[in-house]
């Protein structure tokens, strides 16, 4: 039985919808991402700085340094988890009008329909980005331990659209019907965080358990310099069958910038003056931490256990927040003191606030990998590492969630220039991801390519999501 | 190895080019935002609107505050009457007496006795005074001129005697067979004795005559034949003052003319009363200006003072006018003047009595001249008092109904546009009224003689009353009362927009006693009082309602699809409407019908209410109607919101055409809310 062709067409014909990670504000490099995100066993080296800092101590090299040469170490996603870039081209894409001009799409009843269908509860469209600005690990030896220096810059939004105000626009205020606005997501966050990693083997504590173990910290000092979210929203627009329209608003939304931005607020006269630089005067600050632990049983098994981004980022140089409650009917739009009442009722008021705080994406990571070239005693083309994988989200921040995440993966490197390496990701943000990137791997050289989701890749423009993670490192 | 490796790393390649290759990620810059669509509906208004919202700050509509007909719409506006003064009208006619005095009988000085002693020798020659001897018989014609006298030089006697006493100096007895006494110059005789008058020895005798109607000058002459038959032949003694003495004295003379140096004359007064005008009768008449003059003539050959008293001419410091003039004998013509006799008063002398006559007085006393003057009793002092058109200040009394007119104070009753727009069959008021209120400072009646014309653009017509002020004080008169409206009603297809009220007044209409300054006036207003109880049959009322623009882009006009805009409307107003119209291009042009020809209904109807039989609303109408508007209409509708349109409007019981009456509280409950198809993204 042709176990691949049958698993492929059950690949294909699932519906993919977020390739992730696991969830975490830092980014896994590439070669875990290509092998199904078992982050706590798979990343090694400089990146352990931000997977499991216990591996720092089992680094093989003595100094390796990620830059943005050769290659920058960038992880970026985008997309939606209700429409395919072919449905975004066909309802966006625009339309000859005949005269050879393109002109919008008119959807007629049954397109609005179709178009409606495509939305359900949530509707949640997200970008995110990171990028390392810098990596550099230094192991000096076993007795002294190993360091880690890190500097990320993580650009992350998402934003959930309710259905209903879809089915607002389209099908416009039906009487005597509620449409509910409370799903409505906005999320932005541009974090930039610094790692100080140090990790030793602990291996004469565990002798004759483990042939090695070792423990890591890694020690975050996280800048904030954008944030916003939606704390609250129980928006709810109602058309009665006397055609007024009730209007009940409950929002609250936290915003807190850069002072750097120069952004002026409408209650703020002061002047502020944009001064955009690499390094900006961040509007909050935070601590988090990385704890890890790593074991090797063997030469054939690792365990690998680390619980990253403990911790949050107080936002509190000027924080921002917007509110707006209550509830509104509009009887008569020629009413005028009606129009200026129906805008103090609705139009959020801001405020500097007291400051909030937001949770770093604190994840559990458990993993396993497997040797399995080893273990079969060289019987093997190459090398070849297979890899299992638990991440247990503990919130739903940005670029985070509960859903715990299962993988499997396997680097194969028949070559061992050239890895190859692909993994099955189950449950996470959604549903099932295959995995796949390649590398280069010489002595000095690593450069490594991913896609957390190659089926989205496959699909081509049916797919709804863009994610590639790309990177490198010098060692030495 | 190589030969699998070699594969696989082949297919590894193209999934890496088809990872990087497969997606086109689309171009936000090259995103056409598709079009729908979409349904909306909205709710555009939900109000009532009462008549009170309606004519909030028009001043000329208030409600009334009478319980018997609270919150009833009254249009009211007050026009103000301009003030008519008595002024100029309050004068007193000029007028003139004329007076002459004659001096009557002329005093003259004492005339002295006339004395002549005839001697004997004048008549017997023979006789020696002193000696004693035999008295012939002797008869002689005698002419013996009396001393001159001084009294005059002349006197003509009305009366007088001249009493001749003869005294016989003779020892002998005398007769004087004539007696005359004459002038010495014109030789008139002005006593004659004809009968012998016997006079014995030393005897005395007396002859009286009458001198009426005699001239007498100064000097006189005694005529007469003396006779005496002797002594008869016996020597007497002749005295010395032998002869015969005559006196004469003039007694209870009576002077009618004389030439004489004359003393002070008796004054002579002449107290009369002259009426100066037969309607008039005057308390106290205060003037504002005039004149006055006297003139005076002294007919007398002597100098004369005449002193002139008017008792009732008050001058301004309040003393009676006197004037003493110095005449100049035979002075004619002499004229005193004033010229201004402001505050100066004419009153009665019997306060309570108010009169029409001028008392006066006039006494002429002559002066006494060293001159000898020819004056006749007949002589006179003559004087006329000419007074010009008096303008009174003040008056009080009986004075002649005085008739002014009154100028026009035209008013309108402007509804504004209503006026010149709205048009009826029929249309009857209810009610209306003008009050003229009426202000009159005059203690004294006045009578009014009022005209009411009111103008449409295609009717006149008028009324009259009149009325009356009883005196100082406020009158108000309700013109309802005098057919005020029959008037209104009158005008049957337009309604009046014009009015002018004028006429006459007439001060003291009835002829009584009153008082009447010339800063009296009578001032007022005329109060337009119409109460909205009316009923309308067959109106109309067409306008056009132009909107300058309804803010919208014309992206969004273009995206509009149709329109249906819902009317619900309950109506307390006591009048049916029915509505109709055309949507107007900015020209004015007329592009289609409203509502449009596709709607059930080419017009909007909202029907009136239930009325009562006062024509107060008990019960409201209630309609609901949809207006639809498709296409190039809604587009062309929402491009051009202008409107004109026609309202037709009745009242209720519209064949019988009752009038209903519009309160404050009426009003119009209306809810419109729309929906409309919308393209998104057009």
């Amino acid at each position: 039985m042709n176990y691949r062709k049958y698993i492929l067409t059950i690949i294909l014909s699932s519906s993919i919808i977020f390739a992730q990670n696991g969830g975490t504000i830092s980014f896994p490099d590439a070669r875990t991402v290509a092998m199904g995100s078992q982050t706590a066993v798979t990343s090694t080296g400089v990146y352990s700085i931000l997977g499991n800092p216990a591996n720092l101590a089992m680094q093989g090299t003595t100094i390796e340094i990620s830059t943005i040469l050769p290659l920058p170490s960038i992880n970026a996603v985008t997309g939606n988890d209700f429409m395919s870039f072919n449905e975004l081209d066909y309802y966006f894409g625009g339309v000859d009008d005949g005269n050879g001009n393109t002109i919008g799409r008119y959807l007629n009843e049954t397109e609005k329909e179709t178009l409606l269908s495509q939305f359900d509860n949530e509707n949640i469209i997200q970008t995110s980005t990171a990028i390392n600005l810098f990596s550099i690990s230094v192991s000096p030896g076993k007795e002294i331990g190993s360091f880690g220096f890190s500097i990320n810059d993580i650009v992350g939004q998402r934003t959930g659209v309710p259905k209903d105000l879809v089915d607002l626009l389209l099908f416009g205020n039906q009487l005597e019907r509620t449409y509910h606005l409370n799903d409505f997501v906005l999320s932005t966050s541009y974090l930039r965080e610094y790692d100080f990693s140090y990790a030793r083997d602990f291996s004469s504590l565990f002798n004759g358990f483990f042939d090695s173990f070792s423990a890591g910290i890694t020690l975050k000092l996280v800048h904030g310099y954008a944030y916003s979210e939606i704390e609250t929203i129980g928006t709810t627009i109602t058309t009665m069958s006397d055609h007024s329209i009730l209007i009940k608003n409950d929002l609250k939304a936290n915003l807190a910038v850069s002072q750097d931005f120069g952004i002026e607020w409408d209650w703020d006269s002061r002047k502020k003056i944009s001064n955009i630089s690499p390094f900006l005067s961040p509007a909050g600050t935070g601590f988090g931490l990385n704890i890890g632990f790593a074991a090797k049983l063997d030469s054939i098994w690792t365990l690998g256990l680390s619980i990253t981004d403990i911790g949050s980022v107080n936002w509190d140089t000027e924080p921002v927040s917007y509110e707006s409650h209550g509830s509104f009917l509009i009887t008569d739009v020629t009413d005028s003191t009606m129009s200026d009442s129906l805008s103090a009722a609705l139009e959020p008021t801001g405020s500097y606030s007291d400051g909030f705080t937001s949770s770093l994406p604190t994840v559990l990571r458990l993993g396993v990998s497997f040797r399995l070239d080893r273990f079969l005693n060289g019987n093997f083309p190459g090398e070849m590492l297979l890899a299992l994988g638990y991440n247990q989200g503990f919130n739903n921040s940005l670029n985070n969630t509960t859903k715990p995440l299962f993988s499997i993966g396997f680097e194969w490197k028949p070559i061992s220039q050239f890895p190859i390496r692909s993994g099955f990701t189950f449950g996470g943000f959604d549903g099932f991801a295959w995995s796949l990137g390649i590398g280069l791997d010489v002595d000095f050289l690593e450069l490594n390519f991913a896609s957390a989701d190659v089926i989205s890749a496959l699909q081509g423009n049916d797919t709804r999501v863009v994610q590639f993670t790309v990177g490198s490192r010098w060692k030495f | 190895m190589k030969r699998k490796l070699v594969p696989l790393y082949t297919i590894f390649g193209l999934l890496t080019i088809t990872f990087f290759s497969c997606i086109d990620v689309p171009d936000p810059s090259e995103m056409y935002a598709p079009s729908w669509d979409v349904p909306l509906h909205f709710p555009i208004t939900d109000s009532t609107i009462t008549l009170s919202d309606m004519i909030e700050g028009d001043t000329t509509i208030v409600p009334s505050d009478d319980p018997q007909s609270l919150g009833l719409l009254y249009f009211q506006k007050e026009n103000i009457i301009d003030p008519i003064f008595v002024d100029t009208n309050l004068t007193l006619s000029g007028f003139s007496l004329s007076e002459s005095q004659v001096i009557g009988p002329i005093k003259i000085y004492d005339i002295d006795p006339i004395e002549q002693n005839i001697l004997v020798t004048e008549w017997a020659p023979s006789i020696v005074p002193g000696d004693s001897m035999i008295f012939p018989e002797s008869e002689s014609d005698l002419e013996i001129p009396f001393p001159k006298m001084s009294s005059f030089n002349y006197a003509v006697l009305d009366e007088g005697i001249l009493k001749v006493v003869i005294t016989n100096n003779l020892p002998v007895q005398l007769k004087l067979k004539t007696i005359k006494i004459k002038n010495a110059v014109g030789k008139e005789t002005i006593a004659s004795h004809t009968t012998p008058l016997t006079i014995a020895a030393g005897g005395v005798d007396s002859l009286s005559f009458d001198l009426a109607g005699k001239t007498i000058e100064d000097s006189l002459f005694y005529e007469g034949t003396i006779y005496s038959k002797g002594s008869n032949g016996v020597k007497i003694e002749i005295p010395n003052n032998a002869g015969t003495n005559i006196v004469g004295n003039f007694n209870n003379v009576v002077v009618s003319e004389v030439k004489a140096i004359l003393p002070e004359q008796d004054p002579f007064t002449k107290d009369d009363i002259f009426v100066f005008d037969d309607s008039i009768k005057v308390e106290q008449a205060i003037f504002k200006d005039g004149s006055f003059s006297l003139t005076l003539s002294n007919h007398l050959d002597v100098d004369v003072n005449i002193e002139i008293i008017i008792n009732n001419l008050k001058k301004s410091d309040g003393s009676t006018y006197t004037e003493v003039i110095s005449l100049l004998r035979n002075e004619g013509e002499k004229i005193v003047s004033h010229d201004d006799l402001s505050n100066w008063k004419l009153v009665t002398l019997t306060p309570g009595v108010p009169t029409n006559e001028i008392s006066y007085s006039a006494t002429v006393k002559s002066i006494v001249s060293t001159e000898p003057s020819t004056i006749s009793k007949n002589d006179s002092v003559s004087f006329t008092a000419s007074f010009g058109d008096v303008a009174l200040k003040h008056i009080s009394g009986i004075i002649t109904p005085v008739k002014f007119a009154i100028p026009e104070t035209d008013f309108n009753f402007d509804m504004g546009e209503i006026q010149d727009k709205l048009k009826f069959d029929k249309l009857i008021w209810g009610n209306p009224g003008i009050i003229l209120t009426l202000n009159s400072s005059a203690q004294m009646q006045i009578g009014l003689n009022g005209l009411l014309s009111g103008s449409s653009s295609s009717d006149n017509n008028s009324m009259s009353f009149g009325l009356e002020l009883s005196g100082n004080g406020t009158s108000t008169f309700d013109l309802r009362d005098f057919g005020f409206v029959d008037f209104i009603n009158s005008f049957q297809n337009e309604i009046p927009n014009s009015f002018i009220f004028s006429g006459s007044a007439i001060v003291n209409p009835n002829y009584i006693s009153g008082t009447i300054e010339d800063t009296d006036s009578v001032s007022g207003k005329i109060n337009i009082e119409i109460p909205l109880d009316i009923g309308i049959a067959g109106g109309t009322f067409s306008d056009t309602l132009k909107i300058d623009s309804l803010g919208v882009a014309d992206e969004d006009i273009e995206a509009v699809n149709s329109i249906a805009l819902t009317i619900e409307f309950s109506n307390s107003i006591p009048i049916g409407l029915k509505m109709s119209g055309y949507v107007l291009d900015e020209m004015g042009n007329k592009l289609f019908p409203f509502p449009p020809s596709y709607n059930s209904s080419s017009e909007l109807v909202f029907a009136p209410p239930i009325v009562d039989d006062n024509g107060y609303v008990t019960e409201a109408t209630k309609s609901v109607q949809t207006i639809e508007l498709r296409n190039d209409d809604a587009k062309t509708f929402i491009n051009n919101p202008n409107l004109f349109f026609t309202i037709k409007l009745d009242t209720p019981s519209k064949d019988d055409i009752i009038p209903v009456k519009f309160r404050n509280t009426d009003s119009i409950y209306y809810k419109i809310y729309g929906k409309v198809n919308y393209r998104v993204n057009n």
